[in-house]
C-alpha cells in the first residue's frame, strides 16, 4: 500500500467515525447497532495505519495476496450484517403486527364506549 | 356459544354490503366483525355510515395479520367459535349454520368450507387446482389426513385454535400453513361441501405471475412447520 493510499484511507475513516459518533448523539443509530459498524472502521484504519497487518491476516489464512484478504473479510463481515438487519427486521415486523393489532382493538373498545355514553364505566372486555 | 364471523376486508367497498346482508339474512344468529385492513378506498367510512361492527387497522398488515386481529377479537369478547368469510363476496353464508352443526357432530376443532367435494359452484382454473391438489397431497403426506380444499378461506375454529391463531398466525397465504400445523397439533379438521361463487368485484390478490412464488413459498412454509415443535 502506498502511503497516500493510506493517509486517503485514513481520512476517510475518520470522517466515516466523525458521521457515526454525530448520529449516535442524535440517537439516529443506537449505540448497539453501531457497534459492528464502528468495529469495521477499526480494522480498516489499523490496516491503513499498520499494513504488515493484514499481510499477516493473508498469511494466516493461506491468501496469496493481501488484497483478496482484505474482500475476503469484509464480504463475510457485509454478509453477516445483512443478516442480522433481516432478523432485527423480521421480529420488528411481527411487534409492528401486534401493536397494529392492538390499536385497532382499543378504536374499536373506545368507540364502544363511546357510543354508550361516557358515564357507563362497564369495563373494556380483557383489556 | 357465541359466534363470530370475521370479514377481513381490504378494498371492499363494492362487496362488504353484499357480504353483510348475506351474513344477516342467511346467518342470523352469528355476530360479525368487519376487519378494515387499512383500504385505499371507502371502506371506513361506508361501515362508519352503515353502522356495521368494524375494527380498522392503522397500517395496512396483509391478510395474516389482518384475519389474526379478528382472532384476536373473538378472544377478547369470549367467543366460543369464529369462522373467517372473505370480505369478496365469494362465500355464502347460508352455509354457516349448517357448517356449525356439522362441527358439533362431528366434534371437529376445525372445520373447511370445500368447495372439492361435491364439485358444485365456481372451481377455479385447472390450475388452481392442480396447486392446490398438490398441497393438499403434501399436507397428507405429512400429516396422514387428506384435506381437499387446502386454500379454502372459509373455516370455522372453536376456542382452542382461537387461541393458537392468536399466538402465531402467519402473514402471507396463510391457510395451508395453518391447517398444516392444526393438524399437526393433532386438531380435529374435517371438511364440509360448500359451493362458493365467483368474485363479486375488484381482483383476486393471486394473480398468475404470482402463483410460481405462491407455490414455492406455501410448500416451503407447511415443510418448515412440520420441523416445529
Amino acid at each position: 500500500m502506498s502511503i497516500r493510499l493510506r493517509i486517503l484511507i485514513l481520512f476517510i475513516c475518520i470522517a466515516i467515525l466523525v458521521y457515526f459518533v454525530d448520529i449516535i448523539r442524535k440517537d439516529k443509530i443506537t449505540l448497539k447497532y453501531s457497534l459492528p459498524w464502528l468495529a469495521a472502521l477499526t480494522g480498516v484504519m489499523l490496516t491503513a495505519v499498520f499494513p504488515g497487518f493484514i499481510n499477516w491476516v493473508a498469511q494466516l489464512l493461506g491468501i496469496a495476496t493481501p488484497v483478496n484478504a482484505i474482500f475476503f473479510i469484509v464480504i463475510m463481515m457485509m454478509l453477516m450484517f445483512i443478516f442480522l438487519t433481516s432478523v432485527i427486521s423480521s421480529r420488528n415486523a411481527q411487534r409492528v403486527t401486534r401493536l397494529v393489532q392492538e390499536v385497532a382493538l382499543l378504536k374499536k373498545a373506545l368507540a364502544d364506549q363511546e357510543e354508550k355514553g361516557p358515564r357507563d364505566k362497564e369495563h373494556i372486555c380483557g383489556i | 356459544m357465541k359466534k363470530l364471523v370475521i370479514i377481513p376486508a381490504f378494498n371492499e367497498e363494492k362487496n362488504i354490503d353484499f357480504v353483510v346482508a348475506d351474513i344477516r339474512r342467511h346467518a342470523p344468529e352469528f355476530d360479525y366483525v368487519i376487519v378494515n385492513d387499512c383500504s385505499k378506498d371507502g371502506m371506513r367510512s361506508l361501515c362508519r355510515r352503515q353502522g356495521y361492527n368494524y375494527i380498522d387497522l392503522p397500517v395496512n398488515l396483509g391478510i395474516g395479520g389482518c384475519v389474526q386481529a379478528g382472532y384476536l377479537y373473538a378472544q377478547r369478547y369470549g367467543y366460543d367459535i369464529a369462522v373467517q368469510f372473505d370480505g369478496d363476496g365469494q362465500h355464502n353464508a347460508a352455509y354457516l349454520g349448517p357448517m356449525y352443526q356439522a362441527m358439533i357432530e362431528l366434534n371437529s376443532d376445525m372445520i373447511i368450507g370445500s368447495r372439492f367435494i361435491r364439485r358444485q359452484g365456481f372451481q377455479s382454473s385447472a390450475m388452481r387446482r392442480g396447486g392446490i391438489a398438490f398441497l393438499s397431497w403434501l399436507i397428507k403426506c405429512l400429516s396422514k389426513k387428506e384435506i381437499k380444499d387446502v386454500t379454502s378461506g372459509l373455516r370455522m375454529v372453536n376456542r382452542k385454535v382461537i387461541a393458537d391463531f392468536c399466538r402465531y398466525y402467519p402473514n402471507d397465504y396463510p391457510e395451508p400453513e395453518t391447517l398444516a400445523a392444526s393438524l399437526r397439533k393433532g386438531y380435529q379438521v374435517d371438511e364440509f361441501p360448500v359451493e362458493m361463487r365467483e368474485r363479486q368485484g375488484g381482483a383476486s390478490s393471486i394473480n398468475t405471475a404470482r402463483a410460481v412464488y405462491y407455490m414455492v413459498k406455501v410448500s416451503l412454509s407447511i415443510l418448515i412447520d412440520y420441523f416445529r415443535r
